[in-house]
């Protein structure tokens, strides 16, 4: 199913035996990760479980735009070292 | 007080409860320390559970500790959380990236041979059952970044499961401290 999804028809792909065929998407498995860390996070740190989706979104949300910028910064600095 | 009185259908027989609140039942019955620690037990939602016995169970089950000191639903979402991120790592990397040492005789050689095994254990016994599994002859190792993100998740899993551990036994230590 996954192996159609992503169009790797000559990756016979087998769940937990073999890798997933998502290393052309390698950089949006960050995003799964930083929500996992964000709820966990959140839910030991809140006092109450109600706010915990709200501030686990705001965290989350920080996170990716800060890897972001990050990332931009860095690409920034290497083109202007290259010059 | 309050009296209930509930009555069955055919009128004979009539059953009648004293419901007391905490604060009378302590007025009547000044003599029943342990019953009136019991109330107080009930009464705010939570039981005394060793410290230990809370980090072992944080650390056999993914929050189980939460799940012992009555934060059911701290526990199922921190412990569904791990579990889902320890999962997806073996999804995405396969689960040769729970690669343990060869031998852990001398275990700092171990330890710096594959460190990462220290942090995938933390997510608890899940990790050496992967361990084992992974070891049998269908299971291909990853490459690149494929295995990297596979055992980051892994790793960061482990580490979630130990803060999660931390946090429950420091909760379940001041609950029962401030009880002395």
């Amino acid at each position: 199913m996954i192996t159609l999804l992503l169009g790797e028809g000559a990756y016979h792909f087998a769940p937990f035996l073999k890798p997933a065929p998502l290393w052309n998407y390698w950089y949006l498995l960050a995003l799964p990760l930083c929500l996992g860390i964000s709820i966990v996070y959140k839910s030991v740190r809140c006092e109450h479980m109600k706010r915990v989706p709200r501030e686990a979104a705001s965290l989350f949300a920080f996170i990716i735009v800060v890897m972001v910028a990050c990332a931009a910064a860095m690409g920034f600095l290497v083109r202007f070292l290259e010059r | 007080m309050r009296k209930l009185t509930y009555s069955v259908a055919d009128q004979r027989l009539r059953i009648t409860i004293h419901a007391f609140t905490r604060y009378e039942s302590h007025r009547h019955f000044p003599a029943l320390p342990r019953a009136a620690t019991l109330s107080a037990l009930m009464s705010n939602g939570r039981s005394k559970m060793p410290a230990s016995i809370v980090a072992l169970a944080g650390w056999l089950l993914p929050g189980a500790g939460y799940l012992l000191i009555r934060e059911r639903s701290r526990g199922l979402t921190a412990g569904i959380t791990i579990i889902a991120l320890f999962v997806l790592g073996c999804f995405i990397g396969g689960m040769r990236v729970i690669d343990p040492a060869d031998s852990y005789a001398n275990l700092y050689r171990a330890v710096m041979q594959k460190p990462w095994f220290v942090a995938q254990v933390l997510a608890g016994p899940i990790a050496l059952v992967s361990a084992l599994i992974a070891k049998g002859p269908s299971f291909v190792v990853s490459h690149a970044r494929v295995y990297e993100i596979g055992t980051l998740y892994t790793a960061v899993a482990g580490m979630l499961n130990l803060l999660v551990i931390i946090d429950c036994t420091h909760r379940a230590w001041r609950e029962g401290s401030s009880r002395l």
